[in-house]
């Protein structure tokens, strides 16, 4: 291990790293541009480097993408990647009240000790924990998306018949196009550019951004509050708030990690599932939404943990956690790898050079974010108006197009943020839309195979609530919605006892 | 009924239409292919159902006005205009007018001349960079 360590940090593998950050940053950082993208671009450029080299420098890209989401969540409110979904209820709240510098920083810590967390699960326990990724089946999936779908509670803000409604809206709109068993074709209206349903990040961007770029114009206020004069990157005030949220911290990590080894579970669902839980254990649950750097500190942790997470099903089993580990598997394969058990014994040097390159590139994310993360929000907080929205104007249409080179999905993307603004003057929420667009394809696909499942044992009841880990997502699904029902009621009873007294 | 009990309704009467939708069609799908349309149907009448009472029983807030509704109706007519010529017209011709549309009407003050070309001259190139990564740096085959 520690030659693999000495080949890691020579010169040019660090210099990989450090670049492949910066590029990752940089292509996360824009709306449209998912980490996917990132790495698929890159990889011809890895095939004439030696399999660590390359592996490192994608690895690298990966992890700077994912990070580089939370600069457009918490400036622009609208998360570069859909991995940063979660970074965008508390980070633009922060930036609108003047503390976008402070939540860039927390975001850039965050997310290096989330990915390192990643990265060291990838290290000490790959093996082990490839096998619980095995004992996920359809059910398993159709319940872990109906524990995200319910944080719609968490997300309505006091609202929850309209958040539990916009949940039913995004439910809906994820059925359009064929459906994901059975291949029927559901409101299409005859249009064949409706047959592949809708995209997710088109849909990301217009339900987040538009609303945004619209209410931007509506009035003279800024669109964010500038940063007071002198503060810097706010480092001191980040680290000691990741401090007092240590807890928080480790646990969003370890969830981001377990999620990560899930095949098709992804950043989204992570950051969401430890943003769920961040809100349900803290002490300032009311807090959640209106800008509470807890929120973000477990979106990007979480989110950053899946890289590694991701990687270790990839490397043990050769199943591809995300869709960026699909392109790497797909790298390591021509660079003539063959993934699988005994890869950490047959090429455990490529390998562990890979993880302690991860790891590197990791901690070489903290002075990158901090630099890039200093710069975007001071340019963001001082451009006008009149320059910011056109200038977002251009993302968005290159981002939307640029996902399958559509021009289809620029005018869908422009339609669902013009009903996302329409339905937010009638108090709806965009989250909830995403969380029913994100996880409906997830829990139908889920519930129909497992149903059929359950149909051809002989036992539908058995496969949907018999099984181990549904139970135990079961219960932390019911924990999520009656917490606060419960811990309402025992501040009630503690508050009315006080008075008695 | 203040404005905004009004505006309840009104929602609740295009969910309870959207909803009815979902399950009107879900009637030509494939059992498995219609529980969730029928789910997401049935939660929005649902949902249209308990709206409407709610408003019509009690009254909640007002929400707060923010700003002019042109202004907004104006960039997004523009945002649609620049989607729908995107195609035809090519990525930087429809960028530069389309940006150069949102930026006057962002505008909240007169401005000089001056500080308008300045503004114009930034956001061209922010396109022709923009067209520049991604048309020739990440391939990207732009219209």
């Amino acid at each position: 291990m520690l030659d693999a360590l000495l080949s890691a940090a020579t010169p040019f593998n660090l210099m990989l790293a450090l670049v492949g950050v910066v590029l990752g940053t940089v292509i996360g950082a824009l709306p449209g541009l998912s980490a996917t993208m990132a790495v698929a671009v890159l990889v011809p450029f890895t095939f004439t480097m030696d399999p660590a080299s390359g592996l490192i420098a994608l690895g690298a890209v990966y992890t700077g993408a994912i990070y580089g989401g939370a600069y457009a969540a918490i400036l622009v409110n609208t998360p570069g990647t859909p991995a940063a979904i979660a970074t965008a209820l508390d980070g633009f709240p922060m930036a609108k009240r003047g503390d976008g510098d402070l939540a860039v920083t927390i975001s850039c810590f965050a997310s290096a000790f989330g990915g390192m967390v990643g990265a060291l699960a990838l290290l000490v326990v790959a093996p082990p924990l490839a096998t619980i990724a095995l004992k996920f089946g359809p059910v398993e999936y159709f319940w872990l998306a109906i524990f995200g779908l319910s944080l719609i509670a968490v997300l309505s803000k006091g609202a929850t018949l309209k958040g539990l409604i916009g949940g039913c809206l995004g439910l809906g709109l994820s059925t359009i196009g064929s459906a994901v068993v059975g291949g029927d074709v559901r409101f299409t209206f005859g249009n064949p550019v409706l047959l592949g349903g809708i995209h997710i990040i088109p849909a990301l961007i217009g339900l987040y951004c538009v609303p945004v770029l619209l209410n931007m114009v509506a009035t003279d206020d800024p669109h964010i509050e500038r940063a007071a004069t002198g503060r810097g990157t706010r480092i001191a005030e980040a680290l000691g708030l990741m401090w007092r949220s240590k807890v928080n911290l480790v646990r969003s990590s370890v969830v981001g990690t377990v999620v990560g080894i899930l095949p098709a579970a992804g950043g989204a669902v992570a950051g969401l599932v430890a943003y769920s839980e961040a809100r349900r254990t803290s002490r300032h649950k009311d807090q959640f939404g209106k800008g509470a750097a807890d929120g973000v500190i477990a979106s990007e942790s979480a989110n950053s943990a899946t890289v590694g997470g991701g990687f270790v099903p990839t490397l043990v089993l050769g199943i591809p956690g995300t869709p960026p580990d699909a392109i790497i598997l797909g790298a390591l394969m021509v660079q003539g790898i063959r993934v699988g058990p005994q890869l950490f014994v047959e090429q455990a040097s490529t390998v562990y050079t890979f993880i302690f390159g991860l790891l590197f590139a990791t901690v070489l994310m903290i002075p990158v974010g901090l630099m890039i993360g200093r710069t975007a929000f001071r340019t963001i907080s001082s451009i006008p108006k009149a320059v910011l929205a056109p200038a977002i104007g251009v993302l968005i249409m290159i981002g939307a197009f640029a996902v399958e080179q559509n021009p289809t999905h620029v005018v869908m993307m422009v339609a669902l943020g013009a009903m996302a603004w329409v339905l937010l003057k009638f108090g709806f929420e965009a989250s909830p839309i995403v969380l029913g667009l994100i996880l409906g394809p997830i829990a139908e696909q889920g519930f129909v195979q497992g149903y059929l499942i359950g149909n051809a044992s002989g036992n539908i009841w058995g496969e949907f609530f018999g099984r181990p880990i549904s139970i135990a997502i079961i219960g932390f699904t019911l924990l999520t919605l009656l917490w606060p029902l419960w811990s309402d009621r025992k501040a009630r009873a503690t508050q009315k006892g006080s008075l008695y007294e | 009924m203040n404005r905004f009990l009004h505006r309840d309704i009104a929602a609740a009467a295009g969910l309870l239409a959207l909803g009815g939708y979902a399950l009107w069609e879900a009637q030509s799908m494939s059992v498995f292919g219609a529980i969730f349309p029928q789910l997401a149907g049935a939660g929005m009448v649902l949902g249209a159902i308990l709206l409407a009472l709610r408003a019509l029983i009690w009254s909640p807030a007002l929400p707060t006005n923010t700003g002019t509704v042109l202004r907004p109706l104006l960039m997004l007519a523009a945002l649609a205009a620049w989607a729908i010529l995107l195609p035809v017209t090519g990525f930087v011709a429809t960028s530069v007018v389309g940006a150069g549309v949102c930026m006057i009407i962002a505008q909240q003050h007169a401005v000089p001349f001056r500080t308008l070309a300045l503004q114009g001259a930034g956001l061209t190139a922010l396109v022709l960079l923009v067209a520049l990564l991604f048309g020739r740096l990440l391939n990207v085959p732009l219209p």
